[in-house]
């Protein structure tokens, strides 16, 4: 209750501005405008990658050139020119790149602290090792000593490339080929940065790993690519949280993300995804096409995807289980929150290869204003997966009579000791309990939070405890003016 | 939204099979009026759908494309076997219109004692064709421009037919199509109840394909059955559109039993406020049979109810599919829909897939579906045996209790005195005809 309060005050003194929107005023260094195979050589070549890397991002150019832009989702928006972007922008001086925190431009660390975000602080206070990325290259990666010890390798992708290019060669594209999709494939050719975590066998990652990404240049796609695997009896919890400043203009961010998964291993990615979601009439606004895909490869390996969805003004993206580990287990927990002219085609896909394996879907979606919001889920037991087990449910909440809510969950069941259940359900926000709430003295917008918080609470309390504050905050901030 | 994706990607002009299907109609088309030769002009750029269209994702239509089918069944003055035109739900003595092979036979069928101000007869005879709304599919056309006959129902407003109506289609022939349509139209107030039955009398491979338009003025109620019982071996594909007007009220159920790939299609849309629907069905399959069912239900006015309620039932390698949307647009405010889909795979090759599909965007809505897809339960099994009971009969039991959940609830309110009671028999007999022959053992 105390945060919701808190969330309105501060939405109410923010007004109409959004929140994180400034610019940071720190020289790029761009590569030419537009993409073609010489663009991601040079990508390739800044980056001094090995030959085997160049050839895996041209064979996904090749592929890119063939592929055409998929139309399926639910989602509008005007057609993007991929010739009129930048593909490559590092913040200037990479190349002699600082040594310690305090050699960071302090312009950029005030960036960060303007997003809530005092790095070295919330890093010490916190435990909390951040590999912040700033545009497209990891400026600053801390607690590296601490997680040597353990033998946890968390660095940036580039870095990864170059001491342990064994491990990239042999996991990259292994769950999200390069061929994949349109989105995917374009992230292969020209991905600038992301993360790289390795745990080794029977390791219990000491702290929660996270990552802040944020665009900053204008005009800058921004393709991360993250790698993440728990070898035998480990476990790691990741987090990823998103901001981004102001704009006018659409911009485009299509990520990959692949975790692997071995034997009695357990990943928790949770993200907390707050990008520009474009003004009141839905102009601006980041296009967000993800691909997330994770395998649980091992015996009794359990991948769990929390996402608290409530910025960009178009979010493309289905995190993925692929259990093919007997006994697997894969989760999807997510809240999609759209206001204004937002749209949100967001689900998940379980995909149950080995025996016994079980997945569990959340997803909570909350429409206001003129926002079209719809999950679109794939449940599918192959043949050979005896006792497969999956339980969906997917709650829709309508806040005014201008926005839509959509399900699209597709069922695929080939053996019959599967046990399928999936539930849905539309609802309003109950005037009753609104009533109850103002009764009591709280504002609409108050209440509104608080009832919305409740609607959520499910998914809410998955999350680790350094995002779940903010994460219920946001939840009242994304539907400011959407009652009045 | 099934049809209407299916119209996002068109193919890329007609092939060959579509050739095939021009040559086979033009002659039909050309002779039917200008209705037809426009049907079959559109079919030629639409073509016939494939897999790569959101809604057939799920069916192989290459035995169609094959050219096998592209002929039209002579007709067949041919005996009837008896014991397919005796009341298949013993119901009171019904109204009756026979179909062989898509043409009209006059000989075995009987509308005497109609009351006044209800045609029911030949669409042929009338000189009448259906004129469906909704998106087109490359079936729809083929239908409409190569259609040889179908039943005309049409009720005047405050009529009601005490004794329902039986529709009777059957197919003696292979190597052919038959293609027939059904157009009813209940004026205000009025009441009917249609039974319509598919049967096959032919091992050979046929086509059979359906559309049918329902037609409900303010108040009026049509409770319409269906029995699919086509040969093993053929193709069966039925393509209803119905249009509810304010306070009118439809109840459909549709049991499956026949066809090695059928397609069972319903659009029905609301257009008048506190309209009910309860589109329900259940498909009994073994062997390679495939039972595919797509539902559309777009609430398009404010307060109506609707009710969905399939359940499948899979042996051997037999498959089921079934897509359901239900859209609410903006003026459908306090609409109430609710669609459930239940599958029971009896087999380890036997295989369900399902896509219950929500699309909203009114606010004060209760929208809601289920899916679920398992066995036998093993404890209730368990409980049976260890009362005595076969193993066989006990997977007998458990099964008719499943479909039962949706035979029960029909309410068959059109129907005089007990006539629920005994439609319910009467469907409940076909099942229990389907498990001695299949289904019971392990």
């Amino acid at each position: 209750m105390a945060a919701s309060q808190d969330t309105i005050e501060k939405a109410e003194a923010l007004g109409e501005s959004y929140k994180h929107g400034f610019v940071t005023e720190i020289e790029s260094e761009f590569a030419p405008k537009g993409l073609n195979e010489d663009i991601v050589r040079y990508i390739s070549a800044r980056k001094n990658e090995p030959e085997w890397m160049l050839d895996w991002r041209l064979r996904a150019y090749r592929r890119w050139c063939e592929m055409e832009e998929p139309q399926w989702a639910k989602v509008d928006f005007p057609q993007i020119d991929y010739q009129d972007a930048y593909y490559y922008a590092a913040p200037k001086g990479y190349d002699d790149r600082p040594k310690s925190l305090d050699e960071v431009d302090p312009e950029l660390l005030e960036t960060y602290e303007k997003l809530g975000i005092p790095l070295a602080e919330q890093a010490m206070l916190a435990g909390v090792a951040v590999d912040a990325v700033f545009d497209s290259v990891s400026v600053v990666t801390t607690f590296k000593d601490k997680l040597e010890e353990v033998g946890v390798i968390f660095c940036s992708i580039s870095e990864a490339v170059q001491e342990h290019p064994e491990l990239v060669r042999k996991y990259l594209g292994s769950v999200v080929p390069y061929s994949d999709n349109f989105h995917a494939t374009l992230n292969s050719a020209v991905f600038s940065d992301g993360t790289f975590v390795y745990v080794p066998e029977g390791v219990r990652c000491p702290m929660e790993l996270s990552t802040y990404f944020r665009i900053n240049a204008q005009h800058t796609g921004q393709f991360e690519r993250t790698l993440i695997i728990a070898d035998k009896g480990s476990y790691v919890s990741y987090l990823e949280g998103c901001t981004a400043p102001m704009r006018d203009e659409n911009q485009l961010h299509a990520a990959v993300v692949e975790l692997v998964v071995l034997d009695d291993a357990e990943i928790k990615y949770s993200t907390v995804q707050n990008w520009y979601p474009g003004d009141k009439e839905g102009r601006g606004g980041i296009y967000n096409f993800v691909t997330k895909r994770g395998a649980c490869r091992g015996r009794n390996s359990k991948i769990s995807w929390t996402q608290v969805e409530t910025g960009s003004a178009v979010t493309w993206k289905y995190p993925s289980c692929i259990l093919q580990g007997d006994n697997s287990v894969g989760e999807f927990f997510s809240i999609a929150i759209t206001n204004n002219r937002q749209q949100a085609d967001t689900g998940t896909k379980m995909i149950h290869l080995g025996r016994n394996t079980k997945s569990r879907i959340i997803a909570k979606g909350i429409s206001a204003g003129h926002s079209q919001s719809t999950y679109r889920g794939l449940v599918s037991v192959h043949p050979k997966a005896e006792g497969a087990r999956n339980h969906t449910q997917c709650d829709s909440l309508l806040i005014g009579d201008e926005c839509g809510a959509h399900t699209v969950p597709y069922i695929e069941v080939k053996n019959p000791s599967a046990q399928i259940e999936h539930e849905a359900t539309t609802s309003k926000l109950s005037e009753e309990q609104l009533f109850y709430c103002r009764q009591r003295g709280l504002d609409a917008e108050a209440a509104v939070a608080l009832l919305v918080n409740g609607f959520c609470k499910e998914v809410l309390q998955k999350l680790p405890m350094e995002f779940a504050v903010e994460a219920q905050k946001l939840v009242g901030v994304s539907l400011e003016g959407s009652v009045g | 939204m099934a049809d209407r994706d299916m119209n996002r990607d068109v193919m890329n002009g007609p092939g060959m099979a579509e050739q095939a299907w021009v040559d086979a109609l033009a002659d039909r088309a050309a002779a039917g009026g200008a209705a037809r030769a426009a049907a079959l002009t559109a079919f030629a750029d639409l073509g016939l759908p494939d897999r790569r269209r959101e809604g057939w994702r799920w069916t192989d239509l290459n035995p169609l494309r094959s050219g096998e089918f592209t002929t039209v069944a002579p007709k067949n003055t041919g005996k009837v076997p008896p014991e397919l035109l005796s009341d298949p739900f013993a119901v009171a003595r019904g109204h009756r219109l026979v179909f062989v092979n898509g043409y009209f036979r006059e000989d075995l069928s009987d509308t005497s004692g109609l009351p006044e101000g209800v045609l029911l007869g030949s669409l042929a005879a009338a000189g009448e064709q259906c004129d469906p709304f909704g998106p087109d599919t490359g079936f729809s056309l083929l239908n409409q421009a190569g259609a040889t006959d179908g039943a005309l129902v049409r009720v005047a407003p405050g009529v009601a037919l005490s004794r329902p109506v039986h529709l009777q289609f059957v197919n003696m022939d292979g190597g052919c199509h038959m293609q027939t349509q059904v157009k009813v139209e209940l004026g205000q107030g009025a009441r009917a109840t249609l039974f319509e039955t598919h049967d096959g009398v032919t091992d050979a491979a046929y086509f059979a394909s359906q559309l049918a338009t329902v037609s409900l003025a303010d108040g009026a109620r049509l409770d319409h059955y269906r029995l699919q019982d086509e040969a093993k071996s053929s193709f069966h594909f039925r393509d209803l559109r119905a249009a509810l007007a304010a306070q009118a009220g439809y109840e459909s159920f549709t049991l499956s039993t026949g066809a090695r790939l059928s397609r069972n299609s319903g659009f029905i849309r609301f257009d008048g406020a506190e309209a009910e629907c309860g589109y329900h069905g259940a498909y009994l399959l073994g062997g390679m049979q495939q039972a595919d069912t797509v539902t559309q239900l777009q609430h398009a006015a404010p307060e109506c109810v609707s009710a969905q309620n399939f359940r499948g039932v899979l042996d051997d390698r037999a498959r089921g599919t079934f897509q359901g949307c239900i859209t609410v647009e903006k003026p459908a405010q306090r609409t109430d829909a609710q669609q459930s889909i239940k599958a029971l795979l009896l087999s380890p090759r036997a295989e369900q897939d399902a896509k219950p599909e929500l699309e909203i965007f009114a606010d004060d809505v209760k929208c809601a579906h289920g899916a679920s897809t398992g066995n036998l339960d093993p404890d209730a099994l368990f409980y049976l045996r260890a009362r005595g009971i076969p193993q066989a009969q006990a997977r007998a039991l458990l099964i008719e209790a499943f479909v039962s959940e949706v035979l029960d609830n029909l309410s068959a309110v059109t129907l005089p005195q007990d006539g629920a009671g005994q439609l319910r028999d009467g469907l409940r007999a076909r099942m229990e005809m389907w498990l001695a022959e299949n289904g019971t053992g392990e």
